[in-house]
């Protein structure tokens, strides 16, 4: 997240050359997986066989999520930036802080599946037109505001490169210079909440930033996302409205606007059916010699294999993503594994509190995972392999 | 968007068409029609409601739930819509045969082992998903090996249709591969996905098998392995090279799901992100112009002026669990069964329609299929139980001269150990830990607990290998469906299916030499030992589908038996003359010009192919042709006709 | 179908899935991990009566304690030890030795049954092999085609176990004085395995052993 909070920090501009937009998607890359272990948190936690609408809700937002971070890499690629998501400072310690947002709003913790952690996910995706006009002191009010300033960057970016080639020899007529197979494309990304696409050129750009933002918090004006337009899926309300529908436990309906309250279906919610946590712990918080420590351990040196596949598929290996979405599925395992374990303090066990993930990752974690990276590639027996050297 | 109605809707109404059976048949027929703006009814038996993901979900719970997995685990059953299950079937010891409950009523020999489904769908909601092509050979094996029927259709004429098929269907393969084996004839083809990938155990398999030959001693033909992957329709990568691209169909009713097949491992009874292709699928392309109405049991179809129908008379009902319905009727043009092979048969026979020929009804075939299981040598783990349920196989014994001998038979590598055979993995534990008493019912003393039943569960269960050796049966008069509606009616008072079937000697000896073969393949395999047993077991009692057989006078006798694989066919045979046929090249009855019977039905031969995507194609000929039909009715210069109808 | 143990535990579970833990080969992590304990342990209540389930513990535990084992149990406890293990491993009671049924008195049929639709994709059988349940827990696209998992040798089992056994939060005796091999090395003898169903009609449970044991004697259901 160190991207994303120098630039919260400086304030709120348009980037002023490609190197500047190149760190704008860097930290695009960060927003994007910050909300992915707080989400995760929240649907792993639900108990075995309940809560199935709202898992569902959440699971799909997950799965946005990683097309985001995706093509958020696909962006940073076009415009001849490297992708950075394999090292610790890539994550944030959670609680954490909401980049380009006003930093009087309370931090992003880890929650189970309940009603407060629905209303964290709800202040996450809060749509812009939701946000007070007032700017806090850093200027920042949301990250709605900070995708304008990277859709404003491309186009301003696009046109001067394109006047500087005509008019001052510059040698590219376009700032989309980055190699076309560094691109992930939807051969290599699936089940991904609409699709993946490779970004190629300003009309692609602005593409996957409409499809970021309106994903989030829905088209202008409306609970919808513009999925059904854009990849003629099934029409679905965007994330904050998805969360909404769980909170208070009904659904849309056709005609409901964003200030109406849901006035559809019933869903059934039951908050008791959700494994209590602490999301503050950490793995040092776990006793030595129990098996909640390993495991916790082990989830976060699995999760740092995760974003070395990840950094490999951005970075000119993008069939690796056939490798990275079953190591997502595994993360789903270890997860619930680990929030069905109570907490290994016997008295807090007997208040209930079960054990989680605390998606902590250290420098040696990626170089175990390098090394493992370059084995699981090797050992693929199909013929696009391609070649691959830590 | 389907366009659902009820049976009391529609009650006295008329439309273009009206389909019965909304499986892959009627579901390709209706679509098809539909898009040509004709005004379509589907009638669908059984119940609904697995086009919505909540509808859905509750299939993959009733599947979780059900103790013995087979393929109906995840359809409840419905009292108003019977249907078999491979449940159904006991053996007796002495002497060693079969008893059946349920839908069907029995009386051949050997036991008719295979199911359905009646729901939304049909029995495509519990098939594998496999669409291997049928050899030109297959189509004419009367001509060639002088055995079985001929079609009045050839490959070359299906091709076409077959394509559409594979696209509608949504396959993956490798075109090149299957081009070798001689069933695709353009080497410039393509499937609309790449090929699902092989499982681990396939290529040891390969690495293992490829380029050992086998003898077949009763075919008197070496044959040379190979393995060939499996043409699937099931989610895979979309093919660059497809003409036009091609985006994968996920889940009915919920984005972002189901896009590629993510390894459940469970496509027969349920693939639970529907990555495997279904009906409910081509149901979400229906136009406004079809209509659907589910819980409605066609009884008869009703009989019009001359040789024509006039539309079909069905039952609703509301609750599957109860049957109480009411009778109501509607009215078309052109009447389509596709209500699968046994039902159109039982419709038909009902209806007292088509039978000219005497041949309603007869001719019922299956690939019964023989299964081989042993266990690889520690230290060589195949890893079952992963990936579809098999993924590659053993072509060469389908095709050629050995079939002038004996039934050919195609060789699936099976990748879900000996599950099929033996209840593995779940029976492994029982076994292993001792349970359940011996033979008297006593607790019994041996087994193993704690790690080393960990252990020693893992080292066993991840060397299970098994083959499924699918027989062709050819058709034959004397395997037959008839009613006696005097005797056998089901909850809502229609026929029940009464089945005489056997295998005869040709078939038997197919069976023979694929147990022959199978030993030979696992020696070349290397296994540790084959488990493999069709006999008696330890009470004496002979499993379901055994049977004694000696290929030859004087020759060796093997225990052997079969299970169903669930391809009901041939029950209202396709052919040229209606003195010795049902139907016309175009599934249209000889008797009726517009009352066609669709499905695996129409089949004169099955070949060694599962046998969806032939039948796929033969409904996509028959829509073609009813467009062509029900245009000519409604020209102008047929206004002389209109006071008719 | 599902437990409601969302504020105080039971207060027999955590005794429960302790002394599960040797039955099974599996740490009380896994167990607890399966997210099935207290319907495992309401499962058995059922099938057993509270009192008697709780009476198989107290004589668990101690014979645990000997080199013998689980030979010290009686046919009928070792029975009841071989269902609760089925239980954990498949997420179904399964059908019991006639004997066994006859001797427990018990007035529910003597059938196998899914404990609940959660329950059967949690079986720990499928991660002996490190498989992944039929129809849940789809480990991704193209997985099938990697070479399998290597999978923990017998010692490294002990090994986990034993760790598991000195976790803080482990409180119960629940380390066996010694593990012992019941069959020789090599692959598994064949009246341990299953053999063919003899129709599909059968439940797991109650498949045939491909052979009939060496010994044929079978233990008196005594209690």
């Amino acid at each position: 997240m160190i991207t994303a909070y120098a630039l919260t920090r400086s304030g709120p501009k348009p980037p002023a050359d490609v190197e500047e937009l190149r760190t704008y998607l860097q930290a695009a890359l960060e927003v994007e997986h910050l909300t992915i272990p707080v989400y995760m948190t929240g649907m792993y936690t639900i108990k075995p066989g309940t809560n199935r609408y709202a898992h569902d809700a959440i699971r799909s937002v997950v799965l946005e999520e990683m097309l985001h971070l995706t093509l958020a890499a696909n962006l940073l690629n076009a415009v001849g930036g490297t992708p950075n998501v394999d090292n610790p400072r890539f994550v944030a310690g959670y609680p954490a802080q909401l980049p380009f947002s006003d930093p009087s709003l309370p931090k992003i913790p880890l929650q189970h599946f309940s009603p407060q952690a629905l209303d964290t996910f709800m202040l996450i995706e809060r749509p812009r037109s939701f946000v007070p006009s007032k700017p806090g002191q850093t200027g920042w009010t949301s990250i709605g505001q900070f995708y304008d300033l990277i859709r404003q960057g491309l186009i301003d970016l696009e046109e001067q490169q394109r006047r500087d080639h005509r008019d001052r020899g510059a040698a590219s007529p376009t700032i989309f210079t980055g190699p076309p197979e560094r691109q992930v494309g939807p051969e290599d990304f699936y089940n991904s909440g609409g699709e993946v696409f490779a970004v190629t050129d300003l009309k692609s750009a602005l593409l996957a930033v409409e499809v970021i933002s309106d994903q989030g918090e829905g088209v202008a004006d409306t609970i919808w996302d513009s999925d059904d337009t854009l990849f003629g899926e099934e029409r679905q309300v965007a994330h904050y409205f998805r969360f909404k529908e769980i909170r208070v436990g009904r659904r849309y309906g056709r005609h409901d606007l964003p200030r109406t309250e849901p006035s559809g279906p019933l869903i059934d919610v039951t908050w008791d059916d959700a494994y209590p946590i602490d999301g503050a712990a950490k793995v040092r918080d776990y006793p030595e010699g129990s098996q909640v420590r390993r495991q916790a351990q082990h989830f976060n040196q699995r999760y740092a294999y995760l974003l070395t596949l990840l950094q490999l598929a951005f970075t000119g290996h993008p069939g690796v993503m056939g490798d990275a979405v079953p190591v997502m599925l595994e993360m789903r395992d270890l997860s619930e594994r680990l929030y069905r374990n109570p907490y290994p303090d016997p008295h807090l066990a007997e208040l209930d509190l079960h054990a989680g993930p605390t998606f902590e990752l250290v420098e040696e974690y990626f170089d175990a995972a390098h090394t493992e990276a370059a084995e699981t590639i090797r050992a693929r027996r199909t013929a696009t392999t391609e070649e691959y050297t830590p | 968007m389907t366009v659902t109605t009820t049976g009391s809707a529609v009650n006295g109404r008329r439309y273009d068409v009206i389909i019965v059976g909304s499986g892959w048949a009627g579901s390709l027929v209706a679509r098809h029609l539909g898009k040509q703006g004709w005004q379509v009814l589907v009638l669908e038996a059984g119940n609904g409601g697995t086009d919505t993901w909540a509808g859905y979900q509750d299939t993959v719970d009733t599947f979780s739930g059900a103790v013995i997995k087979v393929p109906n685990a995840a359809y409840r059953r419905n009292a108003a819509a019977p249907f078999p299950d491979v449940l159904d079937l006991s053996p007796t010891a002495d002497p060693p045969g079969y008893t059946t409950t349920g839908h069907f009523v029995q009386t051949g020999p050997l036991p008719y082992g295979t199911d359905y489904i009646r729901a939304l769908g049909g029995a495509a909601m519990h098939w594998l998903g496999a669409v291997p092509r049928m050899h030109p050979e297959d189509y004419a094996t009367r001509d060639r090996y002088r055995y079985g029927r001929n079609w009045p259709v050839s490959a070359a004429e299906l091709e076409r249709h077959v394509r559409e098929a594979e696209l509608l269907i949504g396959s993956a393969g490798d075109a090149t591969a299957q081009w070798g084996l001689g069933v695709v004839p353009d080497p410039d083809y393509e499937y609309p996905m790449e090929e699902i990938p092989w499982s681990h155990q396939d290529w040891i398999f390969q690495d293992r098998l490829d380029g050992k030959t086998v003898r077949d001693a009763l075919a008197g033909v070496d044959y040379a392995l190979k393995v060939y992957g499996l043409p699937q329709g099931r989610n895979s990568t979309p093919n660059p090279l497809f003409d036009g691209g091609y985006r994968p169909r996920g889940t009915v009713g919920r984005p972002n799901f189901g896009e590629r097949c993510v390894g459940n491992s469970s496509c027969t009874p349920i693939c639970p992100v529907q990555a495997k292709s279904s009906p409910l699928r081509l149901q979400q392309d229906f136009t406004d112009s079809v209509h659907l109405a589910t819980r409605c049991v066609v009884s008869r179809v009703l009989p019009g002026r001359g040789n024509t129908v006039r539309g079909v008379e069905f039952r609703e009902y509301g609750d599957p669990a109860t049957p109480v319905s009411t009778p109501y009727t509607a009215e078309a043009d052109i009447v389509v069964l596709a209500a699968h092979a046994i039902e159109n048969a039982v419709l038909l026979l009902a209806s007292e329609m088509a039978n000219s020929s005497g041949y309603v009804g007869c001719h019922l075939m299956d690939h019964p299929t023989m299964l081989a299981w042993a266990r690889m040598p520690q230290g060589v783990p195949v890893g079952p139980f992963r990936g579809p349920g098999h993924t590659t196989g053993l072509e060469c014994f389908r095709f050629g001269d050995g079939r002038g001998k004996r039934a050919p038979f195609r060789i699936e590598i099976g990748n879900w150990g000996w599950g099929w055979a033996t209840g593995a993995p779940l029976s492994n534990v029982g076994a292993m830990l001792g349970l359940g008493g011996d033979a008297k019912g006593e607790i019994k003393k041996e087994g193993v607990f704690g790690p080393e039943l960990r252990n020693r569960l893992g080292d066993e269960i991840n060397r299970q290998v098994q083959l499924q050796i699918a027989v062709e049966q050819h058709a034959d008069p004397a395997n037959r469906v008839t009613i006696d509606p005097r005797r056998h009616r089901d909850g809502v008072g229609n026929p029940k299916p009464i089945l005489h079937y056997d295998l005869d000697k040709r078939v038997r000896d197919g069976v023979f030499a694929a147990r022959k073969v199978s030993q030979k393949i696992f020696a070349a395999l290397g296994v540790e030992k084959d488990f493999t047993h069709h006999g008696p077991g330890p009470d004496g009692v002979a499993p379901v589908g055994y049977f004694k057989h000696q290929a030859e006078p004087g020759g060796e006798a093997l225990d052997l038996a079969y299970h169903g694989a669930g391809h009901g066919a041939g029950t209202h045979i396709m052919g040229s003359s209606a003195g010795s046929s049902v139907v016309d090249s175009y599934q249209r009855t000889h008797d009726h010009p517009n009352l066609f019977a669709v499905g695996c039905g129409s089949m004169p031969s099955i070949g060694t192919s599962n046998p969806t995507l032939t039948m796929a194609a033969l409904a996509l000929r028959s829509a073609e042709k009813i467009h062509r039909d029900l245009a000519e009715l409604h020209q102008p210069v047929t206004l002389a006709t209109e006071g008719t109808r | 179908m599902h437990t409601s143990d969302t504020t105080s535990p039971d207060p027999e579970l955590r005794r429960f899935v302790e002394l599960s833990m040797p039955l099974t080969g599996f740490a009380t992590y896994d167990l607890y991990a399966t997210g099935m304990a207290q319907l495992y342990l309401d499962t058995v209540r059922g099938q057993l009566g509270a009192s008697r389930l709780t009476d198989f513990l107290d004589t668990w535990q101690p014979a645990l304690a000997t080199v013998e084992g689980a030979r010290q149990l009686s046919p009928l406890d070792r029975e009841i030890a071989r269902a609760v293990t089925y239980l954990w491993y498949t997420g179904g009671w399964p059908r019991l030795a006639p004997a066994a049924h006859a001797a427990l008195r018990r007035e529910v049929p003597n059938t196998e049954f899914v404990a609940s639709p959660s329950s059967y994709p949690e079986g720990l059988v499928w991660r002996t092999f490190a498989g992944h349940p039929a129809g849940a827990k789809p480990p991704g696209f193209g997985t099938w085609a990697n070479e399998p998992p290597a999978l923990p040798t017998l010692e490294e089992i002990v090994e986990e176990l034993r760790a598991a056994a000195e976790d803080p939060a482990v409180q119960a005796a629940c380390a066996p004085a010694a593990y012992r091999a019941e069959v020789p090395s090599g692959s598994v003898p064949v009246h341990l395995m299953p053999g063919p169903r003899p129709s599909r009609a059968v439940a797991p449970s109650a498949v045939p052993a491909a052979a009939a044991p060496p010994d044929t004697e079978p233990e008196e259901a005594s209690e």
